[in-house]
């Protein structure tokens, strides 16, 4: 049997929103067989990561923006010192301006605090276009109850959907606040197959599609990648 | 007390025996366990979906030292089963994580497998 090797995208740690430390989540993802594990911080509080054997640690900033342009602006100067640009969805035009930004990586729940899934077909097309993943976030089911959690998974079934048809990149993470709000790859992956993807497509949203992401990602901080052009 | 004949294998449904294991901040009560399970069930899966995918929970192959156990269900539930156990974030009152280690087709393979025995008698008389 082929070991699959699961990449959580979304974690926070105490130096975000998170409840505990890097080394508490790190031990909690080891017993969960995760490979990697990228750590979310916040565009003002970027810090070194430090290397743990057993677990690659993938340097991730959320960029949180009120207007269109402060985002476009704030992913400009994090892009350089980020293995992954994550940007807070909700906003509907956040969620556009994200989509048609190449700089961005992954649109985090686009449909956060929303009573519609927040993409429509010109959003998810431009993401297409310029390579922007989209998150299926498990804390949103988790922490929501009875009719809130219907309408999560409605809007997330809906965004599937769309990605599905466009043929954009789905990345399903954790979103994990505390270590106990972590899971294993193949759980995570399980959601997103109930919520419309194929079996395939749901192990890839943990596997390969989060390690393209970053090896791509670590290749161009190297200068070894640009548009068009690869270095050997 | 007589009781139905046992069906004949192409009437039978298909079982999926998913191992799994609780990662807790304490130890755990089976009794909490089962409601926990069930609850999350039901709760996500609706009557309905829960009564279709079969779901058992085999009391003598739980292990309260290792909290290692494993669930039957149907063969075309076991996403289904995968994702509601993955849903549960607290057993009692303590928080836990439902990590599944493997599905087999027989509960043989499974303790093969996974508790690296072919015993089939349960846990207690092992000791």
């Amino acid at each position: 049997m082929i070991d699959m090797l699961f990449y959580d995208l979304h974690v926070h740690t105490k130096e975000s929103i998170g409840e505990n430390s890097l080394e508490e989540i790190v031990a909690m993802a080891k017993k969960l067989d995760l490979r990697g594990m990228a750590i979310a911080r916040y565009h003002d509080n970027i810090t070194e990561l430090p290397t743990i054997e057993g677990i690659d640690l993938i340097n991730a900033v959320i960029v949180k923006a009120e207007t269109p342009e402060e985002l476009n602006r704030i992913v400009k100067e994090v892009r350089n010192s980020a293995e992954i640009v994550m940007v807070h969805g909700g906003n509907y035009d956040i969620n556009r301006t994200a989509c048609e930004n190449h700089m961005v990586d992954i649109l985090c729940h686009p449909e956060l605090g929303r009573k519609d899934s927040g993409l429509d077909h010109i959003c998810v097309r431009a993401a297409k276009d310029n390579n922007v993943a989209i998150e299926i976030n498990f804390r949103e089911v988790l922490e929501s109850f009875k009719r809130h959690r219907l309408y999560v998974l409605s809007s997330m079934k809906n965004n599937i959907m769309l990605c599905k048809k466009y043929e954009v990149d789905v990345v399903t993470t954790s979103a994990a606040v505390s270590k106990w709000e972590l899971r294993g790859g193949r759980e995570l992956a399980s959601m997103s197959y109930l919520l419309g993807l194929d079996l395939a497509s749901a192990i890839a949203s943990v596997t390969t599609i989060p390690e393209n992401i970053v090896k791509t990602n670590r290749e161009k901080l190297k200068g070894n990648l640009w548009e068009g052009v690869k270095l050997e | 007390m007589s009781e139905p004949k046992p069906l004949p294998p192409s009437l039978r449904t298909q079982k999926r025996y998913l191992v799994f294991e609780i990662i807790s901040e304490n130890q755990i009560e089976y009794g909490n366990l089962i409601t926990s399970i069930w609850d999350s069930a039901i709760n996500f899966l609706g009557e309905i979906l829960s009564s279709r995918a079969g779901i058992w929970i085999i009391q003598n192959l739980y292990d309260e030292k290792t909290q290692k156990g494993i669930i039957r269900c149907n063969h075309e539930f076991v996403e289904e089963v995968r994702t509601a156990l993955s849903l549960i974030h607290v057993i009692g009152e303590t928080k836990a994580i439902v990590k599944i280690l493997g599905v087999t087709g027989t509960i043989k393979s499974a303790r093969t497998k996974y508790f690296q025995t072919t015993n089939l008698t349960a846990f207690s008389e092992q000791k």
